[in-house]
């Protein structure tokens, strides 16, 4: 046998594709001809060393790759194109299932602000829905409250609020709101299903969810990439739209939540805001069980109760979810089914 | 396992071309590692390889409308990051020194680990492009034959069986001290 056949033996093996009379013709030259289990040692030791020297690609790559792809012309006639968000590589997608309540939270206050600032929906005359230009109000440098189209009464009493006020002073989320890749995000179909709720415009109107709105910390999430790229997610979006959801935002004992001091200062932890970004918290979102359980009244109760979220503001408790145990407690439909059985 | 992985990538290039960039990402996190250690392999520069990598997976999305469905998404785009590479190699006109210290670790308790790495890389640079490549999706890239002369534009598969073996008995008198074959 040449070496050129032992070789290409070898690497059919490797590869998983040897048939069953490649087989028996290379077990019989690796007993019976020391040449060839010669061969095989030495390209068994090549192949190590070559594997000494492999590299772990720089950590930019991703990131570096997607912005430039960003930036591409679109190329293809009404192509939907959504801007890619860099997602946060901090803490390997951790995400845990108290951090995804934080997330629910945190997204139901971007949405709500979102129907405030932004003005979507716009709600025409006759009170159905309207058409935005997406486009053009990407262009907008800077979005003021004249650019609020809505007859809600609750809407409009949450521009006369101060909360409104010192949202529309704050720098970052005036950063957040101006970027078009954001608006562009919010002119999504599922996006604007969510926000044509009732029950979240209503939401508008309590205050204590202007309470939570108005956290300083709550503010510089917004700021964040990867609560922007939440956004720009398929499944985050679909989400948003699904009703039970809206119901979990509305319910009261949620909104008690987010009035706590602890869970607001809990959205300015960085371990949250990387949650955003993690594939588990897109999956969670999507699916039914998850959104059922964030409509389960105990849960809600367990989520507002204060000894609960104190705790998960220590750093210790928050470390120990982090495992990547958890993690995949978290990402399995069975984690959500106990919820929603509670 | 490859027939599983072949159906995520036709999933996720079936989205991609529907517009969704997040599931390019997906692809993007999937293969940068086995396509920057071929470029890096390829070019004995860990930021040429950097350059390289990028340029490709841009080129990919790109070309994405163009991809066949029928063939496998990572031997396509191993085509496209070896002819990034081999222009790197052309416009460069000069032997890369192989002992980037790029490419190497700089701790001390290492030093002998930098020192092997950096002969590897070393006998890799003296082999041609064409045995290089070669060896390097084989290796790095872990593919087939028949998806080395794919992505080598066509070269025979005979070919490539030849050129594997003599990078490999060139690499093996280098690195391990082989005997020539008679």
């Amino acid at each position: 046998m040449t070496g050129h056949r032992i070789d290409e033996l070898l690497d059919a093996k490797r590869d998983g594709t040897l048939d069953s009379p490649s087989a028996t013709e290379l077990e019989r030259e690796l007993r019976q001809n020391p040449a060839a289990r010669r061969r095989a040692e030495e390209i068994d030791s090549l192949s190590q060393i070559l594997d000494a020297v492999a590299d772990e690609p720089p950590a930019a790559i991703v990131s570096d790759v997607m912005e430039k792809i960003s930036a591409l012309p679109v190329r293809r006639p009404g192509a939907r194109v959504i801007r890619w968000f860099p997602r946060s590589t901090s803490g390997g997608g951790m995400v845990m299932a108290k951090k995804v309540m934080f997330g629910v939270a945190a997204a139901a206050a971007i949405v709500l602000i979102s129907v405030a600032i932004t003005g979507f929906p716009h709600v025409n005359s006759s009170g159905t829905l309207g058409a935005i230009g997406a486009a053009k109000r990407a262009q907008a440098p800077q979005i003021t409250a004249s650019d609020v189209k809505t007859g809600d009464p609750a809407v409009q009493q949450f521009l006369q609020s101060d909360t409104f006020d010192r949202l529309m002073k704050d720098p970052a989320t005036k950063k957040l709101l101006s970027d078009p890749g954001f608006r562009m995000a919010l002119s999504s179909a599922n996006i604007q299903s969510a926000l044509a709720s009732g029950d979240l415009q209503a939401a508008l109107a309590k205050s204590d969810i202007q309470a939570a709105l108005s956290s300083s910390e709550l503010s510089a999430a917004l700021a964040n990439a990867d609560i922007q790229a939440a956004f720009a997610k398929a499944d985050f979006r679909a989400a948003l739209a699904k009703a039970d959801l809206q119901a979990a935002f509305a319910a009261a004992d949620l909104k008690s939540a987010f009035a706590k001091s602890e869970l607001e200062a809990a959205f300015a932890k960085d371990d949250i805001k990387a949650a955003f970004a993690s594939a588990e918290l897109q999956a969670a979102f999507a699916r039914s069980d998850f959104q059922a359980a964030l409509a389960n009244s105990s849960f809600r109760a367990a989520l507002a109760d204060s000894n609960l979220a104190a705790a998960l503001h220590s750093d210790a408790l928050q470390s120990a979810l982090s495992s990547s145990g958890f993690q995949s407690a978290l990402s399995s439909s069975g984690f959500a089914a106990a919820f929603s059985r509670q | 396992m490859y027939l599983s992985q072949d159906a995520e990538d036709a999933a996720l290039v079936g989205r991609v071309l529907s517009g969704d960039m997040v599931a390019f990402e997906l692809l993007v996190e999937r293969y940068q590692r086995p396509l920057f250690n071929v470029a890096a392999r390829m070019l004995g520069s860990r930021e040429d390889a950097a350059d390289a990598t990028q340029n490709a997976l841009v080129r990919i999305y790109e070309n994405i409308r163009a991809f066949d469905q029928g063939r496998r998404f990572f031997s396509w785009s191993y085509r496209i990051l070896v002819n990034e590479c081999l222009n790197v190699l052309r416009a460069r006109r000069v032997t890369v020194d192989a002992e980037d210290a790029s490419l190497a670790p700089v701790a001390f308790e290492q030093v002998a680990a930098a020192e092997r790495r950096a002969a590897v890389q070393r006998a890799l640079m003296e082999l041609t492009p064409e045995l290089r490549a070669v060896i390097v999706l084989r290796h790095y890239g872990a593919l087939s034959y028949e998806e080395i002369s794919d992505a080598l534009g066509g070269v025979p598969v005979k070919t490539v069986k030849s050129r594997l073996h003599t990078a490999r008995q060139r690499l093996g008198r280098k690195l391990l001290g082989w005997q020539e074959e008679s």
